[in-house]
């Protein structure tokens, strides 16, 4: 122990009041120490002389008896009876309003013209049914953390068009009518939509004449456009 | 270390007296002869700690009428936890301090004092104990003179013991000081 611990119960030691192994460590600091030898023994006269035996004081004159005043006991209500009284007090007050009020003017008599007040327009409230969002929440899932895997379904290939037919060649007839001259008419049918075209074409290296017909043929009717 | 003298005085303040406690329901209920009896049990220890507190004889009778009529007045909130007397040491301790700081305001501009004279012990000592603060005063007067120990003067002050300790201690301190000095 040393200086600064022991000054924190000096007068605790000086009393008597420290347990033994405080006493001890004390003492054996105070007997290396002069400094806290001498402050406890500084403490321990002041404290002997206050603790010096003292007779009780014998009593004065006007101790004899009790001198309570008048109603020297607080009254109290009851709590019952405290909160009647509020209550009726509460009452009264209501009642006696009207008369602390401030009395208001008698209005003159008056002509009141009464004005028709327009036909008030009847604006129906917008309301929406609730019906499609119920329904909606009924259809969800209850367990929400439940993850709902839809079947897997494969797709299906894309269907390829099918290629269009090759219309059917056909040579109708075919003349060499000279060395210098030729004829060919051919005749070619569409199986999709069933039209036939006739191309005729003649040629001549003599006088130079070349000619190209077609004539088409649907199938419905013939419009006869060449 | 010599004890003080007067816990043989109230030695039976830790258990609350039965008989107190009987009186002290029967005042609770109305009755005057009750109290009165316990007035004439008790004057004498309230006196003392009042006289001891003030220094004044006539101080004392008036704070020890005043404690008791408080006490007649504040008899219900008196649970009997605790002694009696106890709970008038409460009373007369908070009446002496409550004067004590609205005495010194006014003797800060009046002449000093003289020094007063402790009938029945060291007049040093007396002197002293008038020079510490109310606080300080209170327990040393309760401790040394009336022989409370700490768990009483607890009650008695209305704090817990923890604080009463560190109270006694530094009154203790500051005693030592001032009667350092005067011995010098």
């Amino acid at each position: 122990m040393n200086c600064k611990a022991l000054a924190r119960i000096m007068p605790e030691l000086a009393a008597g009041e420290l347990n033994e192994k405080q006493a001890a460590e004390a003492r054996e600091h105070i007997t290396v120490c002069s400094s806290c030898a001498e402050e406890l023994r500084s403490y321990e006269a002041a404290l002997g002389a206050l603790s010096a035996p003292r007779e009780m004081l014998e009593l004065p004159q006007g101790l004899e008896v009790l001198n309570l005043p008048e109603k020297a006991r607080r009254p109290r209500l009851r709590p019952a009876l405290a909160s009647v009284g509020a209550a009726a007090l509460l009452l009264a007050a209501i009642l006696t309003l009207p008369l602390f009020s401030p009395k208001m003017p008698k209005t003159p008599e008056r002509i009141v013209v009464q004005q028709v007040p327009p036909k008030p327009q009847i604006i129906k409230p917008i309301v929406r049914s609730l019906e499609p969002a119920k329904q909606q929440i009924a259809q969800q899932p209850k367990h929400r953390h439940r993850v709902v895997r839809k079947p897997y379904v494969a797709k299906k290939p894309k269907e390829m068009e099918a290629p269009a037919p090759t219309p059917e060649i056909v040579i109708v007839s075919q003349a060499k009518l000279s060395p210098e001259s030729y004829s060919i008419e051919i005749q070619s049918t569409d199986m999709a939509s069933g039209t036939t075209t006739v191309y005729t074409q003649s040629h001549d290296d003599v006088t130079g004449d070349h000619s190209f017909q077609m004539q088409t043929t649907f199938n419905t009717e013939d419009t006869g456009r060449t | 270390m010599q004890k003080p003298s007067q816990v043989i005085l109230d030695s039976a303040l830790i258990q609350p007296d039965d008989q107190d406690i009987g009186l002290a329901r029967q005042a609770r209920e109305g009755s005057r002869a009750a109290f009165d009896l316990l007035f004439q049990q008790h004057r004498q220890f309230v006196y003392n700690v009042c006289y001891r507190m003030l220094g004044s004889a006539d101080d004392a009778v008036d704070l020890t009428q005043i404690t008791f009529i408080q006490a007649y007045r504040e008899i219900r909130r008196f649970r009997g936890d605790a002694c009696f007397r106890t709970w008038l040491y409460r009373i007369a301790v908070n009446q002496c301090i409550t004067l004590m700081r609205r005495e010194s305001r006014r003797r800060r501009l009046a002449e000093a004092e003289p020094v007063k004279r402790d009938p029945t012990g060291d007049d040093r000592v007396w002197e002293v104990i008038l020079k510490l603060e109310p606080q300080h005063r209170a327990v040393l007067v309760l401790h040394y003179f009336q022989g409370l120990s700490c768990i009483e003067m607890a009650k008695a002050l209305g704090c817990l013991g923890g604080a009463v300790r560190t109270r006694l201690h530094r009154a203790r301190v500051a005693f030592r000081k001032q009667y350092e000095e005067m011995e010098k």
